[in-house]
């Protein structure tokens, strides 16, 4: 199934550990300015997958990937392709928040400082990205502080501003609520919903009620053969409604997986 | 952490067992370190009457056992103590952190893995061949320059050598530390190796690789049979770097054979000096490895 406008196009994906396939033909469709959330049983390769969207794949020894990732008119697999360029274009928030162990501030400049900015952009776009995630109010005093004294909460969200301070155009978040308390996952949750109108965003996600609530695409990963793959993709509010597959039904209606 | 320390925990009669034996088994160790340090307390107590005090700052020369005029300088092999360790901490320290960041930042296939083993041997190499090895091949490259050869050079050579594993290898293991989320979450938002290395890795190990220096530090200034066959022994404040030296431990390597009365006691008395200048830097590394850990 095809969407409009897509800004990712994923077209046979194979992702291999050694001998282990991880992923297999995978092909996927991620709409421009959207909410698309993966979901699936554990070990179908959503993170995976999501490692291939920005290359983060290349930093494991013997993860091989083929296929092809279009975003927009580069293809992010190339050898050509700049890494830093891709990683400033494509964003990424981890399930456990892993703010760099420096400063509040500094955990905003440095990847700014990285991407060449000068020191007077690097503080004006920390703050606003300090603002965009609503940490700004509660940080503010203390940007000199170490970011470890943050609450699990706060961690996460500083980690969202970091992505955020680089303008990406795609934001890819895996599990982004998964560690945090049912509060501060709100907190987290409608931020991302806020984010809709100015990036697209991909979401992992194991919480389905979740899904429901923000996703506009959806993306169902399962085991084929032995590798993950999408088995069925879609608006979100159709494919919850009348998935084709009958895994999928299970799946969604809470039965399976 | 667990508050093992808490007794409701473990109230079976096998832990308490364990307990109290392990107790036991530590205080049997701790009193051995109390005692070495009081047994050299004791035995330098009789200086404090004999001479005066002061002149083992103010005499100029060391001739202790000299019936007609002795003299009790320390200065000069205090001085060579210490200008010794630190000549050999100037090279050592730099090189070894550069190793530990090139084995664990830019790893190259083929050489990490050789340089990893060479650093794990050295470590284990006993020191007195490591003088062997300065004094028949350093000093007579060394004397090619400048005659004799046995100089602070040397010594801070050997010395280096032997304080350059434990740097290496507790840095590295300082730099392993780091969670592997940290680098990948780097990666992910373009902050390149350098960066990452320099911004985060270094100033989030900086307590672990003191406490590798500072043990590096405290392993030279203890260090006896390899300074003692490289360091030519005279007793003199080195103007250069191809001077002899002695240090305070040779010195007592050196004369304890022999020594007798007020003497003897001098050389306890260096002992003890040695314990109240390593006893502070192990304090220090401690409060070092504290601050790594908490983070």
């Amino acid at each position: 199934m095809t969407c409009d406008s897509p800004i990712i196009r994923v077209n046979q994906l194979e992702v291999t550990y050694g001998e282990q396939v991880a992923l297999r033909d995978l092909t996927l469709e991620i709409p421009q300015r959207q909410i698309t959330a993966l979901v699936g049983p554990s070990g179908c390769g959503k993170s995976t997958f999501l490692n291939t969207l920005n290359r983060l794949t290349d930093l494991l020894p013997d993860c091989k990937v083929s296929g092809s990732i279009q975003l927009n008119d580069v293809d992010i697999l190339s050898a050509e392709c700049d890494l830093y360029e891709i990683r400033r274009r494509v964003g990424m928030v981890f399930q456990k928040a892993v703010p760099f162990p420096l400063s509040i501030e500094k955990n905003l400049t440095l990847p700014l400082s990285e991407h060449g900015l000068p020191r007077s952009e690097q503080q004006k776009l920390a703050q606003q990205a300090l603002k965009d995630v609503g940490l700004w109010d509660e940080v503010k005093d203390r940007l000199k502080k170490p970011a470890m004294n943050l609450s699990g909460g706060q961690q996460q969200r500083l980690c969202i501003a970091r992505a955020l301070a680089l303008n990406p155009e795609v934001l890819l978040l895996d599990e982004p609520c998964s560690a945090l308390d049912p509060i501060a996952s709100r907190v987290v949750e409608n931020l991302i919903v806020s984010l809709r109108k100015r990036m697209t965003i991909v979401i992992v996600t194991h919480n389905l009620a979740q899904a429901k609530r923000i996703a506009n695409h959806m993306a169902i990963f399962w085991i084929r053969n032995g590798a993950g793959t999408v088995i069925e993709q879609g608006p979100a509010a159709a494919l919850f409604l009348n998935p084709r597959e009958a895994v999928a039904q299970e799946y969604l209606s809470g039965t399976c997986g | 952490m667990i508050l093992w320390s808490s007794n409701r925990l473990s109230p079976s009669r096998t832990d308490m067992l364990l307990r109290r034996s392990l107790g036991l088994l530590t205080c049997l160790a701790a009193s051995v370190v109390v005692f070495v340090i009081g047994f050299v307390l004791v035995e330098s107590l009789p200086a404090f009457s004999e001479i005066e005090l002061s002149r083992i700052i103010s005499d100029d020369t060391w001739h202790p056992a000299d019936p007609d005029n002795a003299t009790f300088g320390l200065i000069p092999m205090l001085v060579g103590s210490f200008l010794v360790t630190f000549c050999a901490l100037l090279w050592a320290a730099p090189l070894g952190i550069s190793i530990a960041i090139a084995n664990e930042f830019y790893p190259s296939r083929f050489m990490s893995p050789i340089v990893r083993r060479t650093t794990e041997i050295m470590a284990g190499i006993p020191s007195i061949v490591f003088g062997f090895w300065g004094l028949t091949t350093l000093v007579p490259l060394i004397a090619n320059i400048q005659a004799p050869g046995q100089s602070l050079l040397a010594g801070s050579i050997v010395l280096g050598m032997m304080i350059l594993p434990t740097i290496v290898l507790t840095t590295e293991q300082a730099l392993h530390s780091l969670p592997n989320e940290l680098a990948i979450a780097a990666a992910a938002t373009g902050v390149g190796r350098f960066a990452f290395l320099w911004h985060v890795a270094l100033p989030t190990c900086r307590g672990g690789i003191l406490s590798g220096v500072v043990l590096g530090l405290a392993r030279a200034i203890g260090e006896t049979m390899a300074v003692l066959m490289v360091s030519g022994n005279i007793v003199q404040i080195p103007g250069s770097l191809f001077d002899p030296f002695r240090t305070i431990t040779t010195n007592i390597a050196l004369e304890m054979g022999y020594a007798t009365q007020t003497h003897r006691t001098l050389l306890f008395l260096t002992a003890a000096i040695l314990i109240a200048m390593v006893v502070p830097l192990m304090a220090v590394m401690q409060s070092l490895n504290t601050e790594q850990s908490h983070g």
